[in-house]
């Protein structure tokens, strides 16, 4: 199988002496093309700046990450941005909608943002998929926390990108939504035969995936 | 669990708080004064720029004020009246009133005998506040003050056929006024005075004894004064009121109105128009309804970033008052320091204005400017004024006062709940919206425009309001023209006329009818003007004073005292297009019976409402010595400038000369071929030098005149709108900088998901664009409409004479420019600041 995303080397620290937080120490992963990956680790243990890392929201000391082959720090800021927008899609743990756009323009914002034009037909396929094709005009505010991952999820699918990275998804959910979510997200990253690396510390979540990386002092440790 | 008991539940703790010393409070708000540093620089930056503008309006104005008193002071007798006729006891107790603060006296003590029967010479007593009130100074030695000392001048000697100087002893023969008796005395001469141009010409020549002198030679029951007066309290009196006080004061102690003679010329040399002092008010009201609109939209912009801080206050159980007092305090501590800066520049900039003003308004001709600027060299007044101060301050302080009121409900208004529920999310009640099939960064940008409707609305509203005010000043300025004010005052290039002062009771012997008697602009004058070289024609108007009956009487009981204007064939002829109502062909124009009535005149006076054409006017013309009553019918109504006499009651001057058996030509306008106008002038100048009565005007000193009144004008007005921009600009540098600040994180997602930084900064651009564009929308629309309204307004009133509708449009081109290019550096500006966060920060700040 086709690798789609690797990381030679990578190496971020914070701070230095006696206070430098290593997060990221030499770290090399690999992940290849319709994986679900469970990075697994305890509080402060690198993982969320691994993330960082692989979707290009912040740049390592050293080291490289590839996404498709290309080197993604080798882009500049604006070339980044696009290369994001087309190729990774983003979940985050506080949903990070929009307030002002209802649902519809949520999932299709970043199709927008990259000036192409909108298929309804598979933006709509996978609103249904998530089950709020009734709530398509619905604004934030008035959806629940698992309503809202839902269309965090569909935006991230919307775009068709290479790989989708998801940070703690159910973290601000309770445990109930939080199973309903994590079985939606995989049955989705199935059906469009998508990529995906979602960090976490619940290991039932993380059992779900076809593999487990554990990170420890900003090292994989399996 | 109802709202009430959570009100009652977090009421408990926030009583214990209550308990904490309020220095704990205080300590709260510091903090937040810190943290909020930007928000509070700004509204620091307007608050400096409302309390400068503040001191620097009290300052110019009230510093003009004094200036220009102090200046009269200089120059004119000081004393606001003299009251004649009153005897000694009477004339104590006057001085004793606590209405008076200054009494000086004077007695007609003797006169003089001479043999030249066309001299005479009054022996005067007069005290030392007195000559002081009166400006009498000596040109050598003291006042008398033995019985046979005197002070006189080289005139009087000279008409006594006497030679004498300080310490020399003259004999004098001296009777009083009726008695008949002469009596031969001896004087030393312990001062000299000089003579003035009156004495010479007309041979009335004074000289200064004693009061012992006049106690010895009067008896104590033909002792009759007069006193010179100054009231005491009419600081920021205007000369109504002072000349009001002044009669109710004689009348208390029973003097004549006859009497009573008001110093017309110092009190109109310091007149200080009452609307002088509303117009004050207006501006200072304005600038602190601005400066609180802008601290206010400052803080409701702000305020939506504060929900979280004040409600987590709310939950450890502070109470409504205690929020409302923190965010006053920071308010205040914000004032604290930029209050005192803002009276400091503004004190500066009010010295600096007022020395330019003066600087330009010295050297065009008029005396009073020039003692204006002196005044200000020497430092007589002092411009910087603890009570100026203490108004900025004040008011400047309780602009913050007013612009705190809302954000201070807002925020006690803030419950625990909300604050914790509260997650950067939109507030708004809509559950839903329709929204667009696709989304791009010109959507997005509208589409937060709308979310935050009010605040949009606030802010183009603010922005919007120092626009229009730009506009309708600058269509004033631009309507503004000096050649038609010049016009208005002179109708041919060179101006002749007669130099009299209005109804002055100090200068009897200037007054229009007493210098018509010996009328300087004789037939033989006006042959010389016609001759001179370029001259190409002199048009000759003729003027009478005159009391027109039925309007509201002086204040000594004349009837109202106008003129009526005897307008030349030529400018008749000008004036037929400015009649509004009736004919200039009425034949009773030229037999005397007919008169035209300025529009202008109707309306200033209430019992002039009725005057339609048709109806009748009765006046007491002035003809020489005599006032013949005469009645004219109102054969037309004209709105005419006053050049064409178009602002009085005026008639055919040749119709005017036949009612009179005086020579009343009062003005020769003189038209000079182009190019001659500057050799006409000096030799027209010739002609006319030495005639004490007779003023003589180029246009081109009138229209240079009224260009520098205009320049000064516009600079002033100029200079407050520039303030005002600035304020607005803080106000868009705050909408943006908030708009950016309270959505960092929602920012941080969309560049996240793949928004690059142009398509930021152009969906930045096209916020920013709105203000702009809504801004100019309000601005150059409503604003052009406002100032045409107030064209149309002052064109109506004739201030500054403005006649013809000039549309600002360079002013509407650079207004243009700099909004929009303010706002595209501000977005600029703010984008690249926004920038230098990392992303991640960005994401995980309003965690």
């Amino acid at each position: 199988m086709k690798t789609i995303l690797q990381t030679i080397d990578l190496v971020k620290y914070y701070g230095d002496g006696e206070s430098q937080v290593r997060a990221i120490d030499h770290t090399d992963i690999e992940v290849k093309n319709g994986e679900f990956a469970a990075v697994v680790g305890r509080s402060g243990s690198g993982k969320s700046t691994l993330l960082h890392m692989l979707g290009g929201l912040d740049r390592p000391d050293s080291g490289k990450v590839l996404i498709e082959g290309q080197d993604i720090f080798e882009l500049k800021d604006d070339e980044l941005a696009v290369f994001r927008r087309r190729k990774i899609g983003f979940i985050f743990q506080d949903f990070n909608l929009i307030p002002a756009l209802n649902v519809w323009e949520n999932v299709v914002l970043p199709i927008g943002l990259d000036g192409k034009k909108v298929s309804r037909d598979y933006v709509m396929d996978i609103i249904r998929s998530i089950g709020m094709e009734d709530r398509l005009r619905a604004l934030p505010n008035t959806l629940s926390g698992g309503q809202k991952q839902r269309v965090a999820i569909a935006r991230a699918l919307a775009s068709r990108p290479a790989i989708i990275l998801a940070d703690e998804p159910t973290g601000n959910l309770d445990s109930k939504t939080e199973m309903e979510v994590i079985t939606m997200l995989k049955s989705c990253v199935n059906k469009y035969g998508q990529t995906l690396v979602m960090i976490t510390h619940d290991e039932t979540i993380a059992q779900m995936a076809d593999r487990v990386i554990i990170i420890e002092d900003g090292r994989v440790v399996n | 669990m109802g709202r009430k008991n959570q009100e009652k539940d977090t009421g408990a703790p926030g009583q214990a708080l209550d308990r904490i010393p309020m220095s704990m409070l205080s300590r709260t708000a510091l903090a937040n004064f810190k943290k909020n540093k930007s928000r509070n620089i700004l509204i620091g930056a307007a608050l400096v720029m409302t309390a400068m503008l503040l001191t620097a309006v009290l300052t110019v104005i009230i510093g003009v004020v004094d200036i220009q008193e102090q200046a009269a002071r200089n120059n004119y007798p000081t004393f606001h009246a003299m009251f004649g006729g009153v005897d000694g006891e009477t004339a104590r107790a006057i001085k004793k009133d606590e209405m008076v603060e200054q009494a000086g006296f004077r007695e007609d003590a003797a006169l003089m005998h001479c043999d030249d029967k066309d001299v005479s010479i009054s022996m005067l007593s007069i005290d030392r506040t007195a000559a002081e009130l009166a400006r009498q100074e000596l040109s050598g030695g003291r006042m008398p003050e033995a019985a046979d000392e005197i002070v006189v001048s080289e005139g009087v000697l000279k008409a006594l056929k006497l030679e004498g100087t300080i310490g020399d002893r003259i004999e004098i023969t001296a009777g009083t006024a009726g008695s008949g008796l002469l009596e031969r005395r001896e004087f030393t001469i312990v001062g000299m005075v000089e003579d003035n141009e009156t004495s010479v010409r007309e041979g009335t020549y004074f000289a200064f004894v004693s009061d012992a002198f006049a106690g010895e030679i009067l008896p104590e029951h033909m002792r009759e004064y007069r006193i010179y007066l100054r009231l005491g309290d009419v600081q920021g009196m205007v000369t109504d009121e002072i000349e009001e006080q002044i009669r109710i004061l004689g009348k208390q102690y029973g003097i004549e109105e006859k009497n009573i003679l008001v110093n017309g010329t110092y009190l109109s040399a310091t007149y200080v128009d009452p609307a002088t002092y509303k117009t004050l008010g207006v501006i200072m009201a304005v600038i602190s309804l601005v400066g609180a609109l802008t601290i206010y939209s400052i803080y409701y912009v702000s305020m939506l970033d504060k929900v979280q801080e004040y409600g987590k206050l709310r939950a450890i159980g502070a109470t409504k008052r205690q929020i409302r007092k923190l965010v006053f305090r920071e308010g205040f501590a914000v004032a604290a320091a930029a209050v005192p800066i803002g009276i400091v520049l503004g004190i500066l900039t009010g010295i600096l204005v007022v020395f330019i003003a003066t600087d330009i308004s010295a050297g065009n001709g008029d005396a009073m400017y020039d003692q204006m600027k002196l005044v200000l060299e020497r430092h007589e007044v002092r411009l910087v004024k603890p009570w100026i101060i203490v108004c900025g301050a004040a008011v400047s302080l309780f602009t913050v006062y007013l612009s705190l009121l809302g954000p201070m409900n807002r925020a006690g208004r803030i419950s625990a709940i909300e604050a914790i529920r509260f997650q950067c999310e939109d507030k708004s009640k809509k559950q839903s919206r329709k929204g667009y099939e696709e989304i791009g960064t010109g959507r997005l940008a509208l589409t937060n425009l709308n979310r935050n409707k009010k605040r949009t609305a606030v802010t183009v509203f603010a922005l919007g309001a120092t626009g229009c005010l730009f506009m309708v000043v600058a269509t004033v300025c631009s309507c503004m023209d000096p050649e038609v004010m010049a016009r208005q005052e002179i109708r041919g290039d060179i101006q002749i006329s007669i130099d009299a002062y209005g109804d002055d009771a100090m200068f009897p012997e200037r007054s229009l009818r007493k210098i018509q008697q010996n009328n300087p602009l004789t037939q033989e004058m006006q042959r010389q003007v016609k001759e001179v070289s370029g001259v190409r024609a002199v048009e000759a108007d003729r003027r009478v004073s005159a009391g027109v009956i039925g309007l509201e009487k002086e204040k000594d009981g004349r009837p109202f005292q106008t003129e009526i204007v005897g307008v030349c064939s030529e400018a008749m002829e000008k004036l037929t297009p400015y009649v509004v109502e009736g004919t200039l062909e009425d034949p009773a124009l030229l037999d005397g019976r007919g008169i035209i009535v300025g529009k202008h005149f109707r309306e200033a006076y209430a019992g002039a409402m009725g005057w339609e054409v048709g109806a009748s006017i009765q006046a007491e013309v002035a003809d020489g010595e005599k006032d013949v009553r005469m009645e004219f019918r109102i054969a037309a109504v004209v709105d005419a400038p006053s050049s064409l006499c178009g602002s009085y009651l005026s008639m055919p001057a040749d119709t005017l000369q036949s009612l009179c058996e005086t020579e009343v030509t009062d003005c020769l306008e003189i038209m000079v071929e182009d190019g001659k106008e500057d050799g006409a002038a000096s030799e027209i100048r010739k002609i006319t030098e030495g005639q004490e009565f007779l003023e003589m005007r180029t246009f081109h000193e009138v229209y240079e005149e009224e260009e520098r009144g205009v320049k000064g004008m516009r600079y002033v007005l100029y200079g407050l709108i520039l303030i005002f921009g600035l304020i607005g600009i803080l106000n868009l540098v705050n909408t943006m900088i908030n708009s950016v600040y309270v959505r960092r994180r929602e920012l941080g997602v969309l560049q996240a998901i793949g928004m690059s930084k142009s398509q930021m900064l152009h969906m930045l651009q096209m916020e920013g664009l709105f203000y702009t564009a809504g801004t100019l929308v309000v601005s150059l629309g409503l604003g052009s409409m406002l100032g045409y309204a107030v064209f149309l307004w002052a064109k109506e009133e004739g201030i500054m004479s403005i006649q013809l509708y000039q549309y600002p449009a360079v002013q509407a081109l650079i207004l243009l420019a700099v909004v929009f290019s303010v706002q595209f550096l501000i977005t600029y500006l703010v984008s690249r600041n926004f920038r230098k966060q990392s992303l991640i920060e960005r994401i995980r700040l309003a965690e």
